[in-house]
């Protein structure tokens, strides 16, 4: 059963992966830039995918089989790249607030410039 | 990226007005195709200026000559700009993060479907203590309760790559709606991405 859970998990966590991959590029970079980048990203991770082969290796004859040094290394990997999605994730939240805040800022000095433009006029016509 | 879309809109419009003014201030041809009004009702007058089309056919040619060499630089441009951003977001730190991201990820998820079966295999079969598996057993044959502790293995892992098929459209519903909803799906990947490692220890 746990096996069977873990494996949904592991099919969602892929089609997070892949699916957040042109979301992120596409609203990041631009559409014009998705299809290059993608040709960039995706062979590198096939390559640095390669390094499962000894990571296998290592845990079969080193570790007699025993799967839990190089399955913990890894998790400790990827746990350490879940940093990026978070920090960006900040990061971008800061970016929005401070747009939010300018975007205020700009309203009220049009509101200010309309209301200088009315006061003036009606100066004029008293 | 706001200033580059700036920049462009900026770009596009100047050459907007450029080309609308070109075309203004062209002498009106009857083909053509800006469909500037009032450049067709300045083409009576153009023809008795000029003494008809004839004389005006040299002049049009030029002109869309012109209108093309601009198209032309214009597309050049374009091409240049696109590739300075190419090489800037290359190198760029968010760029250089997202792909360290997947790539790690990548390898990560690679290595569990690898080792599924294995590790069911090895989870069978512990003998003296140790796991093992069939490609621990140094090349002996496997004792009755051994065969069957690896045949029950295998119709698990058989079981479970067979529900990857099922599980794979669905994930991309589950990806598709928490997209729609989220905007991005990145956190959402990172929460199931922390779930399946605690499920994996």
């Amino acid at each position: 059963m746990a096996q069977l859970a873990t494996f949904v998990l592991f099919a969602l966590y892929r089609a997070f992966l892949f699916g957040s991959l042109g979301t992120f590029l596409m609203l990041e970079f631009g559409a014009e830039l998705v299809g290059r980048l993608v040709a960039v990203i995706v062979p590198f991770g096939g390559l640095v995918s390669l390094l499962q082969y000894p990571l296998f290796q290592q845990a079969m004859q080193t570790y007699k089989a025993d799967f839990t040094v190089t399955s913990g290394s890894l998790v400790g990997l990827a746990a350490l790249t879940v940093a990026f999605p978070i920090g960006f994730g900040y990061l971008h939240g800061y970016k929005c607030r401070y747009a939010k805040l300018e975007e205020q800022r700009q309203a009220k000095a049009d509101a200010l410039a309309r209301g200088g433009g009315d006061s003036s006029l009606d100066a004029k016509v008293v | 990226m706001h200033s580059d879309a700036e920049v462009e809109a900026k770009v596009d419009g100047s050459t907007a007005a450029e080309r609308t003014e070109h075309v203004a201030s062209t002498p009106a041809h009857p083909d053509s195709r800006k469909g500037v009004e009032g450049a067709t009702e300045q083409v009576p007058q153009e023809q008795q200026d000029t003494g008809g089309n004839s004389g005006r056919s040299g002049s049009i040619g030029d002109e869309d000559k012109d209108e093309d060499k601009e198209e032309e630089d214009a597309a050049v441009a374009a091409a240049a700009r696109s590739c300075e951003r190419y090489k800037a977001t290359l190198t760029s730190p968010v760029f250089l993060g997202y792909a360290l991201f997947f790539a790690t990820n990548s390898l990560f998820y690679n290595y569990y479907f690898l080792t599924l079966g294995t590790r069911l295999q090895a989870n069978a079969l512990i003998a003296d203590g140790e796991p093992t598996s069939l490609l621990t057993l140094d090349g002996r044959e496997p004792t009755p309760d051994e065969q069957a502790a690896l045949d029950t293995a295998e119709d698990e892992a058989g079981r479970l790559l067979g529900i990857f098929g099922i599980l794979l459209p669905a994930s991309a519903v589950v990806v598709f709606g928490t997209g729609y909803i989220m905007d991005t799906a990145g956190l959402v990947y990172a929460f199931f991405g922390l779930v399946a490692t605690a499920v994996v220890f």
